[in-house]
């Protein structure tokens, strides 16, 4: 992976920034230079934090040569604050209603090589879009995610998902990028050639979660898709019960759909099928033993059954000290466990519910709702 | 993204033997691959934290165990303990699950036919 003093003996096409502050950012460093990155952000009503996001990328170490927001019809001054900032506003004609719309919507006037796609409540590490564009070695790789960690870890859901996110990112999708398939390019922060998503005719409306709909079917043709572990973003999660549903919701169903849509393409996909597999096994099969077979048996035959509850501990707290320890977050990490405890059987109890109505009721999903 | 219950059940036996096959297929590769370097960082960082929670479960068991011992009321409760979470058959069961699984994902790979599912419809 070449570093950013590598870009130019690479190949990589990196100029000399000298048009991207504007007045109103004075701060940011003068030597920066710029990448042929289009940066797009999908918002609707996000004034509480826009402001944030777009003064994280306007801080990158890299420059993008321009970057977008998508104002979705926002009611509040979102596009406002934007172009204070400096930044580009475009407005579709109505809502779009969905993420992926307003994404296509930017997609069809993007001119530079990569788009980065970044969600209008996510924040970037400064070296973050550096480290993703390093990461485009190769001409197969269409799409470069990276580590996500919640901006905000207050609530019980915010602690159960910063736990779920530590663990995930440095077990399980390290594993997934060394065998080459890591299971989603994030859609909060992404990286991608634009060419791929003009040919595949950008962000898919058919399903509910669109960015493993776009890594799934780079797969199938042929692509490749990175992790790197040191570019992180911070998304604002969920705070509490009631949009934490909605995401989980969205989530479940968005991964029915796609399973249901890819299950014959992603057979062909060596590792792919195997993760695929093994996680509707453990999001179907494991819920309902989780959610009613235990508590049956530790009320039938004995209480001792409830340590299945307890069982695979190791497995959740040593990825995630490990991580929170070089982070200096082990205390936070550590009082965060039980949290996720608790977010892991809501997470199981909306799986169940969004396979029955998927499959037995066919009432999919089609509305996207926002969450937070 | 995950759904359902991250953590638990056979997806993490399934990257607990992905993690043991890492450092062969790294020595492979080294092997027959003359460009390719070995990853030693990645391969030490994932090998280690997979050792560590085969430990933590081992001294997981051990734990549970004791404590059960300890409490004689509650292990005179039952008559057939083997299926307990603390005694080594669920895991046994779970990665006899995990391999039929896999075998049957494989067969079916095998046997059907490779096409073109990708097209876009918005």
């Amino acid at each position: 992976m070449p570093n950013s003093s590598s870009f130019y003996q690479s190949g990589y096409s990196v100029k000399p920034n000298v048009n991207c502050f504007s007045e109103k950012n004075k701060d940011l460093p003068v030597a920066r230079e710029i990448c042929p990155v289009t940066v797009i952000v999908p918002a609707y009503n996000e004034a509480a934090c826009i402001a944030d996001t777009v003064n994280s990328l306007l801080r990158q170490s890299l420059a993008a040569e321009e970057i977008i927001i998508i104002d979705d019809g926002s009611t509040d001054n979102t596009a406002e604050i934007c172009r204070s900032l400096g930044v580009t506003v475009i407005s579709p004609p109505e809502n779009t209603g969905s993420k992926a719309g307003a994404q296509n919507y930017a997609l069809t006037d993007i001119k530079t090589q990569y788009t980065l796609a970044i969600d209008a409540d996510t924040t970037l590490q400064e070296d973050a879009l550096e480290k993703l564009y390093a990461a485009m070695t190769e001409p197969e790789v269409v799409a470069v995610c990276g580590f996500v960690i919640p901006q905000h870890v207050k609530t019980l859901w915010e602690r159960g998902r910063y736990v779920e996110y530590l663990m995930a990112f440095t077990f399980y999708k390290e594993i997934q990028s060394y065998y080459e398939k890591p299971l989603i390019s994030s859609g909060c922060f992404s990286l991608f050639r634009t060419e791929y998503l003009k040919q595949i005719g950008g962000w898919s409306l058919r399903t509910m979660a669109e960015d493993m709909d776009l890594t799934w079917t780079a797969y199938q043709l042929g692509k490749k898709v990175r992790f790197v572990p040191d570019a992180i973003c911070y998304p604002i999660e969920p705070h509490n019960f009631h949009f934490m549903r909605k995401q989980l919701k969205r989530w479940a169903h968005g991964f029915i759909q796609n399973v249901k849509l890819h299950r014959k393409g992603i057979l062909h996909v060596p590792f792919l099928r195997s993760i695929v597999t093994v996680m509707c096994w453990d999001a179907s099969i494991a819920s309902i033993f989780y959610l009613t077979v235990i508590p049956i048996l530790s009320v039938v035959i004995s209480p001792l059954f409830l340590l299945g509850y307890i069982i695979d501990l190791p497995m959740v707290v040593i990825p995630t000290l490990v991580k929170a320890y070089s982070r200096g977050e082990t205390w936070k990490a550590l009082t965060s466990i039980p949290a996720f405890m608790v977010l892991r059987v809501v997470n199981s109890a909306i799986f169940l519910e969004a396979l029955f109505k998927e499959l037995i009721l066919k009432q999919p999903l089609t509305t996207y709702e926002k969450g937070h | 993204m995950n759904v359902g219950l991250p953590g638990a059940g056979i997806g993490g036996l399934y990257y607990l033997i992905c993690t043991a096959i890492m450092p062969f297929k790294e020595v492979f590769l080294t092997v027959t691959k003359p460009k390719h370097k070995f990853r030693y960082r990645l391969v030490s960082i994932q090998v280690s934290i997979a050792s560590a929670i085969v430990i933590g479960f081992i001294g997981m068991y051990q734990l549970l165990n004791n404590l059960i011992e300890a409490d004689l009321s509650l292990q005179t409760s039952i008559e057939n303990d083997s299926f307990l979470p603390t005694t080594l058959l669920p895991i046994a069961i779970s990665l006899a699950l995990l391999i039929l699984i896999l075998a049957i994902v494989e067969l079916f790979a095998l046997v059907s036919k490779k096409k073109n599912t990708v097209a876009i419809k918005k």
